[in-house]
């Protein structure tokens, strides 16, 4: 062996290689670990437990698809609810209204799941290219909360390789190969199907389980995309949408009730209804960190909608909301969440009396608009994460 | 053991190796460019072997 290898100079500089490997190493690592913790949530006093989807269908035991359902049962007989927060992981509306929600309310009759991150996976890592922020801070008037921001797509880590094509399991709808991971795209799910389609089937034990009576999606979407500021649902849901649309309109809020097509095969708003008891709806707010337009990533443009681009684009017509300085702020997404799935249930009391579910504390939708989304969430504790 | 695991099993010593032959050539060349650039190269094979994804 040459005796250099040996030699003092090259010993330092060797130990110094090491030095710097096993810094980059650590530090990596944390960085890497970090981005798997999950945002805090702070359950009120009214849940009941905390179940997991593992308790509905073990072949998601030991997984990242195992994720909690925050359970408020008021021990009354009534119809069962089912809320869904982070199915998309990019948008941020959805996962921070079901938090505000399991935050506050309480449950006198019925009950009420909610699974605040969906498609846990997601939320460890984003999409490639497109700059997104690893978390972010909501202001609340006990401190900064954060949550993270992620991806509409399950984690590649746990499933890989996409197919060229993705073929929907029961209708043969094809679609493409990366919508393999859109927990969206995967209803009603399979047992011995991919993680994703693990995850939905373990969803729909759940509802069929649980006989869950209302399931509530909660989506955003692209300010250039037209399903916006609307509630999908398919025929099954047609009473008690137009209940709460009525109901909303008493209110002047603006929602568009969209028909679910029946030849659009994969999605919540359309499989929900088809493989189990219950009435789906999905509710999409409008993004603006989330299109094709919008500028840097910042903790701002999450938080107040606000982004020149989009204003730009909004006075030229060319999107289908209206966006002006005034932006589309995240407590106003959330509220406006919050609203439908609470009109919904108003609806669906009203349709069905002999068996309603009753919840209150629910963030009202007008304090919630000039308050801020942080005056419904608890004060932050052991915070992880300084801004 | 099923044949998920031994697949499994196979790609974590190639990464192994790999990583071995790495830090072997950190040592063995006298620039601390290459020195650094095998640093490079073992970090992420590291971390993958170490299970952090």
């Amino acid at each position: 062996m040459d005796k250099k290898f040996f030699s003092g100079a090259n010993a330092a500089k060797t130990l110094a290689a090491f030095a710097v490997l096993g810094g980059l190493f650590f530090a990596g690592r944390k960085a890497f670990l970090d981005s798997r913790r999950q945002f805090p949530i702070y359950p009120s006093s009214g849940v009941s437990r905390v179940a997991h989807l593992s308790e509905y269908f073990g072949g998601v035991k030991g997984t990242a698809a195992d994720g909690e359902v925050y359970v408020f049962d008021s021990g009354k007989p009534g119809a069962s609810v089912l809320i869904l927060g982070g199915t998309h992981n990019d948008e941020p509306a959805g996962h921070v209204a079901a938090v505000a929600l399991i935050e506050n309310i309480r449950v006198t009759q019925g009950r009420v799941f909610i699974a605040p991150r969906a498609n846990a996976s997601g939320l460890t890592h984003t999409t490639p290219l497109e700059g997104f922020l690893d978390r972010y801070w909501v202001d609340t008037p006990g401190g900064k909360r954060w949550f993270k921001f992620g991806s509409r797509y399950t984690n590649p880590v746990y499933q890989w390789p996409d197919p060229d094509i993705f073929v929907h399991h029961q209708s043969l709808q094809s679609m493409a190969g990366e919508e393999s991971r859109n927990l969206n795209r995967c209803w009603p799910g399979r047992p011995d199907g991919t993680y994703t389609e693990k995850l939905a089937f373990a969803y729909m034990e759940l509802m069929r389980k649980e006989n869950i009576a209302i399931a509530a999606d909660f989506h955003e979407a692209p300010l250039e995309y037209f399903l916006i500021n609307a509630i999908c649902y398919p025929e099954k849901s047609g009473k008690v949408a137009m209940g709460a649309e009525f109901n909303l309109s008493m209110e002047d809020l603006d929602y568009t009730m969209e028909a679910s097509p029946g030849n659009l095969h994969g999605f919540f708003h359309r499989e929900v209804g088809d493989y189990a008891g219950t009435m789906p709806f999905l509710m999409e707010t409008p993004n603006p960190s989330q299109g094709r337009f919008h500028g840097k990533m910042t903790n701002d443009l999450i938080v107040t909608g606000r982004d020149e681009n989009y204003i730009k684009a909004g006075k030229l017509g060319r999107l289908f909301v209206d966006m002006d300085e005034k932006g589309w702020p995240l407590s106003l997404r959330v509220a406006r969440h919050i609203k439908s799935i609470e009109e919904i249930i108003n609806s669906y009391n009203e349709l069905h009396p002999e068996q309603p579910v009753t919840v209150e504390g629910i963030p009202p939708y007008a304090e919630m608009v000039s308050k801020g989304v942080g005056a419904f969430l608890h004060a932050p504790e052991h915070e992880p994460f300084s801004n | 053991m099923d044949v998920y695991s031994c697949i499994t099993g196979c790609y974590r010593l190639i990464f192994a190796l790999i990583a071995a032959l790495f830090l072997i050539n950190i040592v063995r060349h006298e620039s601390l460019t290459k020195k650094l650039l095998g640093v490079i190269v073992a970090l992420p094979l590291l971390l993958r072997l170490f299970g952090i994804k």
